[in-house]
């Protein structure tokens, strides 16, 4: 039953790294243009899923279904080469590489010359072309995130992965970066998402899925989970 | 006075045989973060099938060198799927010994196949580059010459294609860091080729220098030259390229003088044994390791 | 039996003392070369005491020993402060420097190498002896605290470290231990070929040792008893058409080894496997005579 408009849906999924189930039954879909959120504690499983979006673990049951295509055994080049970026946990930037240089390995699939991509991504980040021969190690954490989200945009996603953006982050950069998120959002780009603190991300998603212990337990819009006395005790801390 | 020149240049361009190889390794331990000690073997199995292309077309220079080039590069092709599965394993010790193996079978089809393992002579017109020259009272070879030139040449294709090209930036990345690479969509399995294809067009160059200086091979020559690789490489710091090219350059030089001022086989221990030395006490090479 | 038989056997105890000697580092992760060039000191040393101090040979092979594991001892105690491929390369430039030094070395026969060493009687039961012996100082230390610590060693020296196993001195055992057992082979075959040049204490003993090692099985004692045997009989039983193409492969096995069967022939699952069946069947006999 996919909408035309369907960017990715996970069927049935099971991952398991060697005898730990990482995740035991997720299902869920993304569609065009929103903006969906994981939520769920350390070791829910979050960050596995994302790894098998990419192709970097295989399932061992179930499928994932992007634009149409069943991905599921695809190498992770090929998915990144149809249009799945991530930001990865952590940031994952190259260190040694220069700022520049990360930029244009986000558009190692770029078949076409990046001089566009390169202006949008220094408009939305004025701050990365004054330091674009800067090596990438050099810069601070928000920064850094700054970075990795330019770089993964260079290759101009359909859908846009985010592993924990705010993990490490001060208040003040969170806020400009999720002012930068919902602004991504709202000029049309799929984005999914995952956070363990979600307050900030609930307020602008479309949707979200709570997982636990590998398992998607509840979904729902993003006013429903705000809402959820459940969600608010354990993801939102506690109070308002 | 002329003679210390003449050995200075002689022993560069040995030295420039030396460089070009740890240059080769270098990109390789780059490429797949191993130390591919066969190598050294392919560059000396590439200039003795360079010299059977010779004799097949009478010593045609210009197909027999690209040939040499073309060689290398199937030769070092051929061996990367050899590498992967250890490479992935990170069994870094292994594919040590994995060259090894590959040494070992060069080594004795060489013994076999190529004057059962006599001296093999390069023809004229290749062999010390076609002439040699007089400055005065300095004779040199024109190999020198293109030894240094071609190699500076090479080198500076080489560091091109690693910092401007994207093929080298994924190479690059893939050196740093493989799962941020992977997570880029960089493909492991190509990028792996192209490494190897690149460093196979310097294997192929390093054969025709080998056949430019050396003017004549035997088995033995493998094991020389991928010792003293191996063991430059350590002595200038892992994947260091600039500190492993400038080793490589005054090991030719010392070894050029050594053999000028102080013939017999101490020169070879001393030699060994400072190396030794040096590496015990910074096992991260004198310029500092980058692996 | 046939001469060509005893030397095979001969040269059978000698490389299965190498392959140990070179096992047992490598259990501790270290690629270690001291075993060969202890082994050319072995050989010249009991050699030189045979030939020309007019020693018994017993005599010869126990001073052979004790400059074997001085020699060894004293280079490991810089090579076990580092790792991997660097104490590989720097042991590897310990064999070359100490062939340097062999050629040079009028006393022993410089460059035209040494002859005429004297016989060892009972040779070949005395290398048989000694390959029992040092097997089962082997066994005894694979499956001690010892055996443990190595393997801690190898996979995670960081945690090895933090519960408390003093690593360089772990290091320096071992090593030492690998190359007495090296100088005990130089000492066997001194007195089996009884005529010695640098040359055959090189880069091709390392490279067939380590072919040996790895092709048989490198993380157990049981794989060069496997290949030896078979590595070493190829030269001598194969058919001569086949013979000079036997370096080529061993090579080839090599190459296929590492890719296809990386542990070598003798896994750690086949012995873990092989353990079992046989517990199983000792259980078995037990119940049944009950």
């Amino acid at each position: 039953m996919a909408k035309r408009n369907n960017v990715l849906t996970v069927q049935n999924l099971a991952v398991a790294y060697g005898h730990i189930q990482a995740i035991k039954k997720v299902d869920l879909q993304v569609n065009q243009g929103e903006l969906i959120v994981l939520l769920g504690s350390n070791g829910a499983g979050k960050s596995t899923l994302l790894h098998a979006l990419l192709g970097k673990v295989r399932p061992s049951r179930g499928r994932i279904i992007f634009m149409g295509q069943d991905i599921t055994q695809w190498p992770t080049e090929n998915i990144v080469a149809a249009g799945i970026s991530i930001v990865p946990e952590g940031r994952g930037i190259l260190s040694l590489m220069s700022v520049m240089e990360n930029l244009q390995l986000g558009a190692y699939h770029v078949k076409h010359d990046i001089t566009e991509n390169l202006h949008r991504v220094f408009k939305l980040f004025p701050l990365l072309e004054e330091r674009k021969k800067q090596q990438a190690g050099t810069l601070s954490g928000g920064e850094q995130q700054m970075l990795a989200l330019s770089r993964a945009l260079m290759s101009s996603p359909k859908l846009l992965l985010m592993d924990e953006p705010s993990l490490g982050l001060g208040p003040i950069i969170v806020n400009e970066l999720y002012a930068v998120i919902a602004d991504l959002h709202n000029k049309g780009q799929t984005i999914l998402l995952t956070e363990q603190n979600a307050r900030k991300a609930l307020k602008y998603a479309d949707r979200g899925y709570v997982f636990d212990l590998g398992t998607s337990v509840l979904s729902g819009t993003g006013p429903e989970l705000s809402s959820n006395p459940g969600v608010r005790k354990a993801y939102l801390g506690g109070g308002d | 006075m002329e003679s210390i020149i003449a050995q200075l240049i002689d022993g560069l361009a040995r030295g420039s045989l030396y460089a070009l190889i740890v240059v080769g390794l270098t990109l390789l331990l780059l490429v797949r973060g191993v130390v591919h000690f066969g190598f050294p073997y392919i560059v000396v199995m590439t200039a003795y099938l360079g010299w059977m292309v010779l004799g097949l077309t009478n010593n045609n220079l210009l197909i027999s060198l690209p040939a040499f080039v073309i060689i290398g590069i199937i030769l070092t092709v051929a061996t990367e799927p050899l590498f992967r599965p250890l490479a992935q394993k990170r069994a870094f010790l292994e594919t040590l010994v994995l060259g090894q193996g590959i040494a070992i079978i060069f080594t004795d089809i060489w013994s076999h196949f190529f004057l059962h393992g006599q001296l093999v002579a390069f023809p004229s017109n290749i062999a010390a580059g076609g002439g040699r020259i007089r400055f005065g009272m300095i004779y040199f070879t024109l190999a020198d010459i293109y030894a240094l030139v071609g190699g500076l040449i090479a080198v500076g294709i080489l560091l091109y294609f690693l910092y401007r090209s994207k093929q080298g930036r994924a190479i690059r990345a893939m050196a740093q860091d493989l799962d941020i690479a992977r997570s880029l969509g960089i493909p492991f399995n190509k990028t792996g080729l192209v490494g190897f294809g690149v460093a196979g067009a310097l294997a192929g160059i390093v054969a025709i220098a080998i056949a430019m200086i050396l003017e004549a091979i035997n088995p033995g020559i493998g094991d020389a030259l991928a010792v003293k690789a191996l063991v430059l490489m350590l002595f200038a710091g892992m994947g260091n390229l600039m500190g492993g090219l400038v080793c490589a350059l005054m090991l030719g030089v010392v070894e050029a003088m050594a053999q000028a001022l102080m013939p017999g086989r101490w020169t070879e221990a001393i030699t060994f044994g400072v190396i030794m030395l040096v590496i015990l006490v910074r096992p991260n090479g004198v310029f500092g390791s980058r692996a | 039996m046939s001469s060509a038989a005893i030397v095979y056997f001969e040269f059978v105890g000698i490389y299965i003392l190498l392959v140990w000697a070179m096992y047992l580092p490598f259990r501790g992760g270290q690629l270690y070369n001291g075993p060969f060039y202890c082994m050319a000191i072995g050989a010249y040393t009991a050699g030189y005491a045979a030939r020309d101090l007019h020693w018994p040979t017993g005599l010869a092979l126990l001073l052979a020993l004790v400059i074997g594991a001085i020699t060894g001892f004293l280079p490991s105690l810089a090579f076990s402060r580092t790792t991997g491929i660097v104490t590989a390369a720097a042991s590897l430039a310990l064999i070359f420097i100490i062939q340097a030094i062999i050629r040079n070395a009028e006393f022993v026969g410089g460059g035209q190498g040494y002859w005429s060493i004297p016989r060892m009687g009972y040779l070949p039961i005395i290398i048989w002896v000694s390959v029992l012996l040092v097997g089962l100082f082997i066994y005894r230390i694979d499956s001690s605290r010892i055996g443990r610590a190595l393997e801690a060693m190898r996979t995670d020296p960081a945690l090895a470290r933090t519960l408390g196993m003093n690593l360089p001195w772990l290091s320096v055992f071992v090593m030492t231990v690998a190359s007495v057992i090296g100088a005990l082979a130089g000492v066997f075959y001194a007195f089996t070929i009884r005529a010695l040049t640098a040359d055959s204490f090189g880069f091709t003993l390392l490279l067939n040792t380590m072919a040996m090692l790895f092709i048989g099985g490198r993380y157990t004692m049981w794989g060069g008893i496997i290949s030896v045997p078979i590595l070493w009989g190829l030269p001598t039983w194969a058919p001569s058409l086949v013979a000079p193409y036997v370096n080529m492969v061993i090579g080839a096995l090599l190459v296929i080894v590492l890719v296809v069967r990386p542990e070598g022939f003798v896994s750690r699952e086949m012995i873990e496997s092989l353990k079992i069946r046989v517990g199983s069947r000792l259980r078995h006999r037990g119940e049944e005579s009950t």
